[in-house]
């Protein structure tokens, strides 16, 4: 910034010192009612872990309708000198698997406790509670709220959401510029909220895998990772902390919202300390640094501040971001110089993947004085893709290409030309469909059991497999749930048959696989049965036979049937069991016939396919007779017959014979040779013979003749 | 450990041959270090030792050419000076120094850190400068990568001596006269983070797990800490703690945390009286009137404290000398009541206790078990009768006072009891020549 730049901007802060404060934290607030909403929000650590924290968002108004983003630390609340009376109303929209009531509590300022208690008469909270259902509004009201810096945060199991964020900065001045009175005085203030994240807790919170009999049950084994002031470890894109011009005294409020000591110290500054838990110190000490144990506040004025920019550190050391140096609590105060904007960008709400080229920027930039008014984006940090009008969200879409992490990088530029440090957000563009399989029952054909477990696996090449959905009918879907190895499901009742279940996977990124389905034979009850064509006679020789029909079931008495004349293909309509039908061969060449039989029971359920068969021949047997093998004559009345027959698809069953053109003699069993006698005087004697096979097709009539000269 | 145990035993002996070779008295102790105005420091690695036989990677400042050594040297300078720091860096890291407390602190030379300019890993040089415009107690320590580098050791004290007064008063002001001055730089160590820098484990590392099992004052343990000053077995540990005094007088205790945890210090024998914190007394405007009286002061990581600590015997109840009218009627009347002719250097005794007879028959010898700190005899620079072998730790008859962290897991030595932030208070008998082992 020029000379004369800067010195615009110096008259600019004069003059808005005189009527407010600079602050450390996330917004301003005046009044002496506030409507805060306690909301679940993801923060991106500088070693880009996502932790999921719970922090207060600020509305404007009894209706909730307007509100600005939820912040770890919360809105900074500063109640006016003239005012004596504070006013927060309270909501809980808390959301994810594990949610609790929450309230607010400012240690340091009277108000008549309302416990809440749990059913064995343990103190849950200590003061009424909103119910996380985003409707219930609590107030609280401090009748005689005294001046100084105070921490207001959750009265509710705080020894869970104090961690998990829901903190910040209550103060009120004893007059216009003087914290306490005038041994107070200041010309700037800065705001320095110590706070720890340990992600062990944050994780189990986000997971549902807090409390009794999950796996995290206390939170004694707390051991930070994140060392946080203003609700940011320190990395390189941290901003300075303003602290007012040279030559002003700077007011420094110090809060401790976190569970170990800290040790603020200032390398170049010394500090007048003036006051702890907000009560004045009758005399200020001089130190450089100061101990600031958790839950406590303490105030440090900077008397007349040199130029520069001073390190404020945590001399306990809390100086990493996890294992990674150069990090944690550790800014800048930035006295008189030229004070880049700072920002953040964060890409489709935190999400660390996407199936989509089409992105929605999440922009978030300050500057001390000026109003921020531009931005700008690349996708390589080398090729910036122009200025435009700053907003807090954006539309984007990111270059084509193939699957992978893809980075944004982000500035942000104030009215008067400043130039924040870039920031950047990454996420994983992942479009490749996750695949897998589904086995029910371990791969058994047949249940008695609707109830059925699933044994499901699948992977993904970018991405954790995170959902499951299941379908009984590949139309409806069940809704989605977390991807599980295993899953019990239950299928749709009804009479026996083929269950089929379906199932679909999700990425983290969205992406949805094809459906995945495995099928299983449903069988509750176990039939008995049997069908015999013409009581099991082996041939036929017309089309009309009865059917005889036997059947029982373990499921209930069987009251249909219905047969098929084509293995299957077709079905005659269900018909009244009864124990016998006439039924009739389809029209056809003769052969072998099948008839197909299936039952019913009262339950519904259809048996399996019983079968009988039958041979249709209505082809002729044919055959010869030879009386004395072929002889011309004989003298002797007795004769010997001698019989051939044969049949195409069937044996020749019978015969009988006649001398006669008028009476046949009994059928016999088909045999060769016979014996006749002849009847009557001599002469001419002709014997006529018949054949039968066994589907009782009778021959023409074969003769043969002898003289009979006794 | 056998042979450890015998070179705390010679130890011992060169501390008490000490005592009796070294004549003198001295108008006040001094604290051991370097004087300014312009220093050279020098990083380096070496193995200091606990007491209880461990050898540990540490990095410390070196005076000059010398050997590294925890804490680094203690540097003293006067009020006014323009005080000039060369850091030289023999580390394989980047290193630096930084001066709380101080204003105006430049830097030549070296790359852009954090919290400073540094030197180079090396070889790499930078130096910094300051006017020493405050007396006080102060510190100096690394401001690179500050949870690793002050826990291996790159850290010490600085001392301002004002213009008035220097030798005899911390701060210019009699609020803050002595007669005797130590420091108490208190520290701490978890090995396992020095076991993986020995290993060559520094990135990534987690030092967030910090648990410490080892804990020094003047870069040692107890009983090193009352070994001999620049004893050639502790090469690297130059800096004993064995505070001296004769009853009346003043004893400052400069007390730094020099490490990253709270350490509650405890004097036995008194009360001490905390003047200043930070190198500035605790004041409405005139001298240390807002001082505070303790008998555990919490010594703040990176930041400092000085207090008094005087012993009378008051409220003993009895003459710590052992004066009777029976034993000496020249000193106490018939009454009981000191006479005019009661010693003149023994007035510190309030003339409540004196005169005033012990007031319990003391055991026969063949009941009791003597303490190597016991001369015989209940009074002060007296020796009674001890059996052959036993005692012979305190050949001036003095009274001892244990002063450690009133943590009390803090007076161990990984696990091993007693050690640590422990030392012991000698009160001699007046005109007793005072040890500076």
């Amino acid at each position: 910034m020029n000379m004369i730049m800067r010195t615009r901007n110096s008259i600019l802060q004069s003059v808005l010192l005189s009527l407010i404060f600079i602050i450390g934290l996330s917004s301003v607030s005046w009044g002496a009612e506030f409507w805060l909403r306690a909301e679940t929000l993801t923060k991106t650590m500088p070693d880009t872990t996502d932790v999921t924290m719970w922090g207060f968002a600020q509305c404007t108004d009894a209706t909730y309708l307007t509100c600005s983003p939820a912040t770890v630390p919360g809105p900074r609340l500063t109640v006016p000198v003239g005012d004596t009376v504070l006013t927060i109303n309270l909501r809980n929209n808390l959301t994810g698997p594990f949610v609790e009531p929450v309230s607010v509590v400012i240690p340091g300022q009277m108000i008549v406790p309302t416990p809440v208690r749990n059913p064995d008469g343990r103190v849950r909270s200590f003061t009424n509670e909103a119910p996380p259902d985003n409707t219930t509004t609590v107030i609280y009201t401090w009748n005689n709220i005294k001046p100084g810096t105070y921490l207001y945060e959750s009265g509710t199991h705080p020894a869970v959401q104090v961690q998990m964020g829901l903190y910040g900065a209550v103060t009120r001045d004893a007059a216009a510029g003087q914290a306490y009175g005038p041994t107070t005085a200041y010309n700037t203030e800065a705001v320095l909220l110590f706070s720890e994240i340990d992600p062990v807790l944050h994780d189990a919170v986000a997971t549902n895998n807090y409390g009794p009999g999950k796996a995290v049950t206390s939170t004694m084994n707390y051991e930070p990772k994140y060392f946080l002031i203003n609700g940011d470890p320190y990395s390189s894109a941290a901003g300075d902390i303003p602290a007012g011009l040279p030559g002003q005294n700077v007011l420094l409020r110090f809060l401790s919202a976190g569970l170990r000591h800290r040790v603020p110290a200032i390398n170049g500054l010394r500090m007048s300390v003036v006051a702890e838990d907000g009560s004045p110190y009758l005399y200020p000490k001089d130190q450089y640094s100061l101990l600031l144990p958790p839950g406590k506040t303490m105030d440090a004025i900077i008397m007349a501040a040199p130029g520069g920019r001073f390190p404020v550190y945590d001399r306990r050391l809390g100086l990493k971001n996890n294992d990674l140096p150069s990090g944690g609590m550790l800014r800048y105060l930035n006295v008189g110089g030229v004070i880049l904007p700072t920002g953040s960008v964060v890409i489709n709400s935190g999400a660390a993947t996407t199936n989509s080229l089409d992105l929605t920027l999440t922009l978030s930039a300050n500057a001390p004085v000026n109003a921020i008014t531009g931005m700008q984006f690349s996708w390589d940090n080398i090729t910036w893709l122009g200025w435009v009008a700053y907003d807090t969200t954006a539309n984007i879409t990111m270059p084509a290409g193939p699957d992978g992490t893809r980075t944004i990088y982000a500035q942000f530029r104030d009215s008067a030309g400043n130039v924040s440090a870039t920031y950047m957000d990454t996420i994983l563009l992942d479009r490749v469909l996750p695949t897998g399989s589904v086995v029910i029952n371990n791969g058994a054909a047949t249940t008695s059991s609707l109830a059925v477990s699933l044994t499901l696996s699948a992977a993904d090449s970018a991405n954790a497999v995170t959902n499951m959905q299941f379908s009984l009918d590949n139309i409806t879907w069940l809704g989605w749930v977390a991807y599980a190895m295993t899953a019990n499901i239950t299928m749709p009742a009804g009479p026996d048959g083929t269950r089929t279940i379906y199932v679909q996977f999700r990425d983290a990124a969205g992406n949805v696989s094809l459906t995945y389905s495995d099928s299983i034979q449903y069988v509750t009850s176990l039939f008995t049965g049997s069908v015999l064509i013409n009581s099991g006679a082996a041939a036929t020789n017309v089309r009309p036979v009865v059917l005889t029909y036997s059947a029982t079931s373990t499921a209930g008495a069987v009251t249909q049937r219905r047969q098929s004349w084509n293995n299957g293909a077709t079905w005659s309509g269900w018909a009244a069991y009864t124990t016998t039908a006439s039924s009739s061969i389809p029209v056809g060449a003769d052969g072998v016939k099948t008839v197909s039989v299936q039952y019913r029971d009262s339950a519904g359920n259809v048996s399996a396919t019983y079968t009988d068969s039958i041979l249709l021949d209505r082809v002729l047997p044919t055959g010869s007779v030879m009386i004395n093998s072929g002889a011309a004559s004989t003298a002797n009345r007795n004769v010997t017959l001698t019989f051939s027959a044969t049949d195409a698809a069937t044996s020749v069953t019978n015969m009988r014979w006649s001398w006669t053109n008028a009476a046949w003699g009994p059928w016999v069993a088909y045999t060769t040779p016979g014996s006749a006698v002849i009847t009557g005087g001599a002469g001419t004697k002709t014997i006529r013979v018949q054949y039968r096979d066994a589907a009782g097709n009778v021959s023409t009539t074969y003769t043969d003749a002898i003289l009979f000269q006794p | 450990m056998k042979n450890t145990f015998i070179m705390k035993r010679a130890a011992w002996m060169l501390l008490i041959a000490a005592a009796l070779v070294f004549g003198g008295p001295r108008a006040y102790a001094a604290i051991d270090g370097i004087t300014g105005p312009t220093f050279n420091l020098t990083a380096r690695a070496g193995y200091i030792s606990t007491s209880e036989g461990g050898s540990y990677l540490m990095w410390g400042y070196a005076d000059g050419a010398g050997l590294m050594q925890y804490p680094g040297p203690t540097l003293i300078v006067n009020q006014g000076d323009l005080v000039t720091v060369n850091l030289s860096n023999q580390l394989t890291v980047p290193v630096s120094i930084v001066f709380p407390g101080q204003s105006g602190v430049t830097a030549v030379g070296g790359t852009t850190g954090l919290l400073t300019s540094e030197a180079p890993a090396a070889g790499g040089t930078v130096t910094y400068s300051f006017t020493a415009a405050q007396p006080g107690t102060y510190t100096y320590y690394s401001g690179t990568r500050p949870e690793l580098q002050i826990e291996m050791g790159l850290m010490g004290a600085l001392i301002v001596r004002p213009t008035v007064n220097p030798a005899t008063r911390a701060y210019g002001h009699s609020d803050s006269q002595f007669d005797h001055e130590y420091l108490f730089l208190l520290s701490e160590m978890d090995p396992d983070i020095h076991d993986q820098v020995a290993a060559g484990n520094m990135n990534p590392m987690d030092t967030t797990t910090y648990f410490p099992v080892y804990w020094f004052i003047n870069g040692r343990t107890a009983p090193d800490t009352m070994g001999m000053a620049h004893d050639p077995l502790l090469p690297h540990q130059p800096y004993n703690i064995v505070p001296f005094m004769h009853p009346g007088e003043k004893v400052l205790l400069r007390m730094i945390g020099g490490g990253r945890d709270l350490h509650p210090f405890h004097t036995h024998g008194n009360h001490h009286k905390v003047i200043a914190r930070d190198g500035r007394m605790l004041s409405s405007g005139v001298g240390a009137d807002l001082a505070e009286m303790a008998f555990t002061t919490t010594v703040v990581p990176g930041s400092t404290a000085d207090a008094i600590f005087t012993w009378t015997g008051e409220k003993l109840g009895w003459d710590m000398y052992g004066y009777t009218n029976a034993t000496h009627p020249a000193y106490c009347s018939a009454s009981g009541n000191p006479t005019a002719a009661y010693p003149a250097d023994k007035l510190s005794q309030l003339p409540t206790d004196r005169c005033k007879p012990f007031p319990v028959t003391l055991p026969d010898q063949t009941d009791i078990t003597n303490g190597q700190f016991y001369s015989g005899s209940p009074f002060l620079g007296s020796m009674g009768y001890i059996p052959p072998g036993e005692g012979g730790y305190n050949p001036n008859s003095g009274f001892l006072y244990m002063w450690h962290s009133h943590a009390e897991k803090e007076i161990t030595n990984f696990d091993i009891f007693p050690g640590g932030m422990l030392t012991m208070l000698f009160i001699e008998a007046p005109g007793v020549t005072l040890m500076e082992p």
